[in-house]
C-alpha cells in the first residue's frame, strides 16, 4: 500500500493509516541510502573458520534484504534491501576476519530479539567484491 | 522450504571471530546448544583480537559472594637508609 503525501501524518496518524505511517519509508529514490545499522541496534558480525558468516542483530531492519555485499576494499559489508536500499552495517571488517570472510559465498541474517532468542532467520548470499585498490 | 533455525545456521562448534560486543553470538550460541565453541572477539574500533575463550567462559559472571580482602598493614624493613655511602664523590 502506498500513501499519498497528504495521507503521511506522522505527528497526528488516524486509523488504519497509524502503523504505515509511522512505518513509512521514503522511496528509494529520495532516501537510496539507510544510517549505518550499527546507530540504531546492537549488532555482532561472525565468521567461523569453515567460513560461515553470520549477522546477529537486535532490532528491526527497515526492508526486507535480498542480498549482502561484503566489499575487501572498504573492508566493509553493506546489506541490499529487494527494493535496491543499501545499509552498511557499520563497522570495519579488520584483518583478522578477513581470510575466513573470503571462503563466505553466503550469510545468515538472525535476529535476537532482546539479544538472546533467536527470531527471524534467512540465508541470503554474500557477494565478494574486489577491485585490488 | 521453510527459514532455517538456529541449529541449521550453526550446527557445530567451529570456533568463531567476532566482531563487536560478542553477547548476541554468544547467546545465538548457547540456543544451538553449542557452548563448547570458541570465540575470539575483535574490538571493532581498533581491530584488537580477544584471546580464545568459550561461550561459557565469555558469558561467565564473577561470584557475588567473591570478597576482595585487603592484606594486613605489615610493617616493611628500611633498607639502605643509612650507613656510609659508597662510590659518591670524594671517596
Amino acid at each position: 500500500m502506498i500513501l499519498q503525501d497528504q495521507e503521511i501524518d506522522v505527528l497526528k496518524p488516524k486509523g488504519e493509516h497509524k502503523k504505515l505511517a509511522l512505518d513509512h519509508l521514503p522511496s528509494v529514490d529520495e532516501l537510496p541510502v539507510l544510517p549505518h545499522l550499527k546507530k540504531s541496534m546492537d549488532v555482532d558480525l561472525a565468521v567461523n573458520a569453515n567460513g560461515r558468516v553470520y549477522l546477529f542483530y537486535d532490532g528491526k531492519i527497515a526492508e526486507d534484504t535480498e542480498y549482502a555485499l561484503y566489499s575487501i576494499d572498504d573492508s566493509s559489508l553493506t546489506l541490499v534491501s529487494k527494493n535496491g536500499r543499501i545499509q552498511e552495517i557499520g563497522m570495519t571488517v579488520h584483518k583478522p576476519m578477513r581470510k575466513y570472510m573470503r571462503g563466505g559465498d553466503n550469510i545468515y541474517v538472525i535476529e535476537m530479539i532482546g539479544g538472546k532468542t533467536p527470531g527471524k532467520i534467512i540465508n541470503i548470499p554474500m557477494i565478494i567484491h574486489e577491485i585490488g585498490l | 522450504m521453510g527459514n532455517p533455525t538456529i541449529r541449521d545456521a550453526i550446527p557445530d562448534a567451529t570456533p568463531m571471530i567476532i566482531l563487536g560486543g560478542g553477547a548476541l553470538t554468544a547467546n545465538a550460541l548457547i540456543s544451538a546448544g553449542q557452548r563448547d565453541a570458541s570465540m575470539i572477539v575483535v574490538e571493532p574500533l581498533n581491530g584488537r583480537p580477544s584471546p580464545a575463550q568459550t561461550v561459557a567462559e565469555f558469558t561467565s559472571v564473577p561470584d557475588p559472594n567473591l570478597k576482595l580482602e585487603i592484606a594486613p598493614n605489615t610493617p616493611q624493613m628500611a633498607v639502605g637508609t643509612s650507613g656510609p655511602r659508597m662510590g659518591g664523590p670524594g671517596q
